[in-house]
């Protein structure tokens, strides 16, 4: 019968007498803690900011791509016939728009800058759900005309204009002069590293932007669905569309669901990656106390060699050293978990970050765990000590 | 005739030391009665130690059979031993063995504590108990580095009777005090085994405290001898 509650005290009153051994020796756990819960909330928190920034454009919608896009062969394949083709499907298609990208130089006054400049008529506006937040959007007189008009991301015109408003303004895109008409809400999500912001973009009418790029060709036709569900239904029926006046390599169709489990099942290697590494700087945590614990039973024997003569079991003196070691590895995944949360505050003010359930539980559990692998060594070397030796040890 | 509380029967233990056979203890007989109080004399190197070992159950022999208060200790296994220790025998250590920051009623706990008593008050008020009873009413939360050695001796002592043991195994409890404290605590092991009837066993290779006792057991190189 072992008296439980006693021998938490042993311990308790043993890590206390050597506060800064058992500090230190914490702090391995702690730091080991605290970035694994980071790291990982970093990676979650990337994956969420990515599902995010997909369904703000809109999660219902399909592309068609020219060329293949698994082999990477592409050409310019896709034209107005396709767009007409794509419309006449009807159900469950709900609207179509052919679109343009570039990235090229901007300029307002001495400013020049690089950004991507997009081109839609009216439907591929609204289907991406843009609102304007100055002036207007554009709209199909701009396209029927070929207007020399643009709508911009806030972040174009915070760079280029400051705190002045943009509406009104002649920009230069490339070499020709753009009335900007109007500049959409900001769809938000951050900079700095990661992928161009939507807020970035500068947006033509599409045929002003065939004759400016001097192109007849799309870089995508964007396909509405009238819902999520028929989504494969769509791609289905687009797919016997194009093949009959296309070869099977010369488009692509792609869901945004297609592209983002994609991304996300990137981002989810990246994440355990990360956590991995972490949890690298948890076992040496878990070392550390495995050492400390060896000097700890080095430096008691004559008191385990007591204990023993005094009627301690080998399971006792195991139980009292293993607490000891568990109290320190318990107590310094707690403290990590606090440091990993005001951390992930600290950084989410910069960069996003997402404190999950699930990484703290794990941090936690593998702290313990290794509290008790670590521990059981050296506390499994204190219970096998001879009590005659034990006694004698000076 | 009172009944037996220690029988040893052909007991011999042999070390292996490097290869080589050291026999510590050659063919021992011993038959020590309740209330009796016996002094295992001999020099060192005699096998007293080993002896000693064998009666605390430290250790088994490697041939023959010792019985501690009806306790067949020669084949039990570690869990067993621990208990035997714990139940049957009070150790009292040369150099005391005291858990230095610990106060002196806590070291008297521990043997409670590995026989499973789980109240804390009843240990605490039987640790007191136990303490008055050696004179140290007045001491029960300094400790160890805050008494002397006779007062550090009485607290072991206190510790080796607060399971109510049927042996107290004293290894030469007076080697380190000086020659009056070391009579005190000679006097109060005479007034246990007188008072109250306790088996005290003393080992000591000091042939004037040997005498002191009601019989003496000689060691010579690993056997019983009747003189030196």
């Amino acid at each position: 019968m072992i008296v439980f509650l006693e021998i938490f005290e042993t311990a308790f009153i043993s890590l206390l007498r050597n506060k800064l051994r058992s500090i230190l020796t914490m702090l391995g756990i702690i730091i080991g803690v605290a970035s694994v819960i980071l790291l990982i909330s970093i990676g979650s928190g990337l994956q969420s900011y990515v599902t995010n920034q997909f369904e703000n454009l809109g999660s219902n919608l399909i592309y068609v791509m020219p060329g293949d896009m698994e082999s990477g062969y592409t050409l310019q394949s896709l034209k107005k016939r396709d767009v007409t083709l794509i419309k006449r499907i009807g159900f469950p298609v709900k609207d179509v728009s052919p679109s343009i990208s570039a990235v090229t130089t901007v300029k307002y006054k001495g400013i020049e800058k690089k950004y991507e400049v997009s081109a839609f008529d009216e439907a591929g506006i609204k289907m991406m759900n843009f609102k304007p937040a100055e002036g207007r959007l554009l709209n199909n007189e701009d396209v029927s005309k070929n207007a020399r008009v643009a709508l911009i991301g806030p972040k174009v015109e915070e760079a280029l204009f400051g705190k002045l408003s943009a509406v009104g303004k002649s920009i230069m895109i490339q070499s020709s002069e753009y009335k900007v008409v109007g500049v959409f809400e900001s769809k938000g999500g951050g900079s700095g590293g990661i992928g161009r912001s939507v807020d970035e973009q500068v947006m033509i009418p599409i045929t002003t932007a065939q004759k400016q790029f001097n192109q007849d060709t799309y870089n995508a036709i964007s396909v509405q669905i009238t819902s999520k569900d028929e989504i494969e239904n769509a791609k289905k029926k687009i797919e016997k569309a194009m093949l009959k006046i296309h070869k099977k390599d010369e488009f692509s169709i792609m869901g945004m669901e297609d592209l983002l489990k994609t991304i996300n099942s990137i981002l989810s290697v990246i994440t355990a990656g990360l956590g991995g590494i972490a949890a690298i700087s948890l076992l040496v945590g878990g070392i550390g106390i495995m050492n400390i614990m060896y000097v700890t039973v080095t430096e008691r024997t004559k008191e385990i060699g007591l204990r023993k003569a005094l009627g301690a079991r080998p399971s006792d003196i195991l139980i009292q050293f293993l607490i000891e070691s568990v109290v320190v590895s318990v107590i310094g995944g707690s403290i990590g978990i606090i440091f990993a949360m005001l951390g992930s505050m600290i950084i989410s003010q910069f960069f996003t970050s997402e404190v999950t359930l699930s990484s703290i539980l794990l941090a936690f559990g593998f702290s313990s765990f290794i509290g008790v692998i670590f521990g059981v060594f050296p506390a499994y070397k204190a219970a096998k000590l001879d009590p005659i030796t034990a006694l004698r040890y000076e | 005739m009172s009944s037996s509380i220690l029988k040893a029967t052909n007991v011999s233990k042999i070390y292996e030391l490097e290869g080589v056979e050291v026999k510590a203890l050659i063919n021992i007989n011993l038959d020590i009665k309740q209330g009796e109080f016996v002094a295992i004399v001999g020099p060192s190197g005699s096998g007293k130690s080993t002896l000693m070992h064998l009666i605390g159950a430290l250790d088994t022999p490697t041939t023959g059979k010792i019985i501690i208060d009806g306790e067949n200790i020669s084949k039990a296994n570690e869990k067993e031993l621990a208990k035997i220790r714990n139940q049957k025998v009070g150790f009292v250590f040369q150099q005391f063995n005291l858990l230095s920051k610990t106060p002196a009623w806590q070291n008297v706990e521990i043997p409670l504590i590995y026989s499973g008593m789980t109240s804390r008050t009843k240990r605490e008020n039987l640790c007191k108990q136990m303490l008055e009873k050696v004179g140290l009413a007045d001491k029960l939360y300094n400790h160890p580095n805050q008494l002397s050695g006779g007062q550090q001796q009485r607290v072991a002592i206190a510790r080796a009777l607060i399971n109510n043991p049927a042996i107290i195994l004293a290894d030469e409890p007076t080697g380190a005090l000086d020659s009056k404290t070391g009579k005190e605590i000679l006097q109060m092991f005479k007034d246990l085994n007188k008072k109250e009837g306790r088996t005290i066993i003393m080992v000591t290779h000091d042939l004037d405290l040997a005498e002191q006792a009601q019989r003496q057991i000689k060691i010579k190189d690993g056997e019983v001898v009747d003189h030196f």
